[in-house]
């Protein structure tokens, strides 16, 4: 019983540091913008305040080096 | 490239109302005042740029209704009551687009036996004219969307200034909120500036300081019940 405890705690230990280590990034948006939408679709708009995980990959660079959007540590 | 007037096509905007079935010519002219800054040890003269200015003028045909009379009437002694976007190669996105405002100096009006009456406003722009492309045709649009982007294959540092004129709304309490976006990508676009919300026809001219990005484009969002609205935005880089 202590045993399998035990290896439920590390399983679950481990679980979360992977969901830890996957976590895909957050950005507060600083400014009004649109952006594709994942896959197609419509396009989608984030208002300044609004914290967003789907911007495109490609688009990050500038966004963040311009104060577009910053990342959320918390 | 040879860039072809076409009297079919030329588009002039004045403050709330398309008066291009209405206009004979326009010029708008865009001035750069020198200072002299030779001296003695100079073999030739030197001049450093100025202050922008410039000359706006309007010829057409006199009509006494609201749409041409009551508009320029109306503009008399108004500060910057003129707002004009002129294109004359049409207003389709990217189109050169020609944007001055101003006060208006002179609105003549000549009647003669064998001529048609006609007018002839002159107005002196603040800023002088800026030159820059549609991002919208005057068309009617009826939902939410944004527009093709236009290259300008840099991004600049001097800022920019825009125009939006809108002829047209209808619907029950119609609302529409244009906005001038920007990209380095032409991926994502982010708001550089953001007319008033328009209910009714109006027009408005906005600027922007700071860098514009290479790609700009218009983005609009309509809201109320069955709205459309007929408008118009240009931006010019500076």
């Amino acid at each position: 019983m202590s045993t399998e405890r035990t290896r439920s705690k590390l399983y679950l230990a481990a679980a979360k540091q992977a969901a830890y280590e996957v976590r895909v990034p957050a950005y507060r948006v600083k400014h009004g913008l649109n952006y594709p939408a994942p896959g197609g679709g419509p396009e989608r708009r984030a208002e300044p305040g609004d914290v967003v995980t789907d911007l495109p990959m490609s688009s990050l660079l500038w966004l963040l080096a311009d104060g577009i959007i910053e990342e959320v540590t918390d | 490239m040879a860039f072809v007037h076409t009297a079919d096509k030329a588009r002039v905007l004045v403050n709330e109302r398309s008066f291009s079935a209405k206009l004979s010519g326009v010029t708008l002219g865009h001035e750069r005042a020198v200072g002299d800054t030779t001296t003695f040890a100079d073999a030739g003269a030197k001049f450093v740029p100025g202050l922008a200015g410039g000359a706006l003028t309007l010829n057409g045909f006199f009509e006494a209704g609201a749409a041409v009379h009551g508009e320029l009437n109306s503009s008399v002694g108004v500060d910057n009551g003129l707002l004009v976007t002129a294109a004359p190669d049409g207003l389709a996105v990217g189109k050169p687009a020609f944007i001055a405002v101003g006060d208006m100096t002179d609105y003549d009006v000549s009647a003669s036996v064998s001529d048609p009456v006609s007018f002839s406003v002159e107005s002196q722009p603040d800023d002088g004219v800026d030159w820059g492309v549609s991002l919208h045709d005057l068309v009617a649009r009826t939902a939410t969307a944004d527009g093709t982007s236009v290259d300008g294959t840099a991004a600049t540092t001097g800022g920019g200034v825009a125009s939006l004129h809108v002829t047209a709304a209808s619907g029950s309490l119609p609302t529409l909120t244009v906005d001038i976006q920007d990209s380095a990508d032409d991926v994502t676009f982010v708001d550089i500036l953001t007319f008033t919300q328009a209910t009714a026809a109006t027009s408005e001219r906005k600027t922007v300081s700071g860098t514009v990005r290479r790609f700009v484009r218009a983005q609009w969002t309509i809201g109320g019940t069955t709205p459309s609205f007929t408008f118009s935005t240009a931006f010019a880089r500076r």
